[in-house]
């Protein structure tokens, strides 16, 4: 099938959840045979590069990374695909591909600077954090910091009155998983 | 400028999604460079969105994982419901294919359909294509004058001959290519000897404890032969933590002028002992 890249893209953006779905879909079974057939790793492995592959398309589009597709989709992703096994490979974690860690290598490479144990903990806090926030909370922060979408934009998606009314609730659910946060590092110490 | 704690998250926030203005933003970066507490926050506002942002793809796996569990949910059904293959596909070996044949089963159908339909397609152009050749047959068969085929003879000589002097220096090109050495890199072509250290630095012992994916790979390696021995290392080091195998895969990288993977394996902890590292600094 003749897949359109841009308006996958497109999609994407416009908080069409579908989209991952299709694609996934489209290019798992090819996906995991070329995997398997490189690395010689097991299905399970093959499934968590495919889903990390797909996960940080999905992200190089939101965060900009990714305005056009110069190739086809499917190369792209197998490309992803590729350099996170072969991450996989060097490190050697022989206890098998964990999507969860592969993730926060990949956000640590764009914070090299900081150290990489101390990421990861701030990184899986705020994650606990989040889910323990919940709705409408999650999304309005996920909006505001990640999809980096305008108060007008989060008045629409998440039916506030006003901006201004964005702006506070924004404010208290900052506060609210701040200090989630420092209660799940306080009893990690 | 103030420095409270909320002012600099609120200017953090801004720099951050690029809505400061130019002359803002330019002090905001010196005090990036220059003031602890400012570099404090942006560490700590920083490590917050990461986590926001790890959340939501962490959302969308498990999306994902949802979705991995109703692709393979028929395959359950179908190794239950007493299929015949099911048993074919038990061993570990055949895991492979039963991946590819059932959980694609929708898939597959839709490509067995397409394939039907475009072998028929291609079978109904060949079909014609010979029917032409036939027609083109009768045409030859024709009775023609004398001189004519005369003609025509010579021209398939010629052809023939023509066509063998090509095939003579297609065969010879081939020998040549087949003759060049298999890798790039200058500085191995000329010291690759040094680089083979299982038979320097091994016991007899550890070689009797050789398992086939490593032999092989060695073997490989050995005789140059290195796109093909990356399956057989990779697999050993996975398999069996061993670290010539490791190394030997990232000579392989060199000498396939695969630079990026070279410098990504060569800093890995595993080949940081003197040896490894005055041999991999000297492949340029």
């Amino acid at each position: 099938m003749h897949r359109d890249t841009t308006h996958i893209i497109d999609r994407i953006r416009s908080g069409d959840e579908d989209s991952l779905r299709e694609i996934y879909r489209e290019y798992r079974q090819p996906f995991i045979q070329w995997i398997k057939g490189e690395f010689f790793c097991s299905d399970d492995d093959a499934i968590e590069f495919f889903q990390t592959a797909v996960v940080i398309l999905y992200d190089n589009i939101i965060t900009g990374k990714l305005t056009e597709l110069n190739s086809h989709v499917k190369t792209y992703l197998f490309g992803i695909g590729k350099n996170k096994a072969h991450e996989w490979l060097r490190h050697r974690q022989r206890q098998g591909v964990h999507s969860d860690e592969l993730l926060i290598n990949y956000l640590h490479e764009e914070n090299p600077e900081v150290d990489e144990a101390d990421f990861a903990e701030s990184l899986r806090a705020v994650d606990a954090g989040m889910n323990q926030l919940g709705e409408p909370c999650r999304s309005l922060l996920s909006y505001f910091y990640y999809q980096k979408l305008s108060m007008r934009e989060i008045c629409e998606r998440l039916d506030y009155k006003n901006e201004d009314t964005a702006k506070n609730q924004k404010y208290k659910c900052l506060k609210r998983l701040q200090s989630i946060c420092a209660d799940i590092k306080g009893v990690k110490v | 400028m103030t420095n409270t704690p909320e002012h600099i998250r609120e200017t953090l926030e801004l720099y951050d999604r690029g809505e400061l203005d130019p002359s803002r933003l330019l002090e905001v970066q010196a005090l990036l460079r220059s003031d602890p507490a400012w570099q404090a926050a942006w560490r700590s506002f920083r490590s917050e969105t990461a986590g926001i942002r790890l959340n939501r793809l962490k959302t969308n796996l498990s999306v994902l994982e949802s979705l991995e569990a109703e692709l393979k949910d028929p395959e359950k059904k179908t190794a239950a419901g007493g299929d015949p293959g099911a048993v074919l596909t038990s061993s570990p070996e055949s895991n492979h294919i039963k991946q590819a044949s059932e959980t694609s089963q929708p898939e597959s159908m839709e490509e067995t359909i397409d394939r039907n339909t475009s072998e028929g397609i291609r079978f109904s152009r060949l079909h014609q294509a010979l029917n032409g050749l036939k027609a083109e047959e009768k045409k030859t068969a024709d009775p023609r004058p004398a001189g004519g085929r005369i003609l025509v003879i010579r021209r398939i000589w010629l052809g023939a001959i023509a066509a063998g002097i090509i095939g003579f220096f297609l065969v010879m090109q081939l020998f040549n290519n087949l003759n060049r050495p298999k890798y790039i890199n200058q500085y191995l072509i000329t010291h690759f000897d040094e680089y083979i250290l299982h038979e320097k630095s091994r016991s007899k012992s550890e070689k009797l404890t050789f398992n086939k994916d490593k032999e092989i790979g060695y073997d490989l390696f050995v005789l140059q032969e290195f796109t093909e021995a990356l399956p057989y290392l990779q697999k050993s080091w996975l398999n069996s933590n061993d670290t010539l195998s490791f190394f030997y895969l990232t000579v392989s990288h060199a000498a396939l002028g695969n630079n990026k993977y070279f410098r990504e394996y060569k800093s890995s902890p595993v080949l940081q002992s003197q040896l490894y590292q005055i041999l991999l600094n000297k492949i340029k």
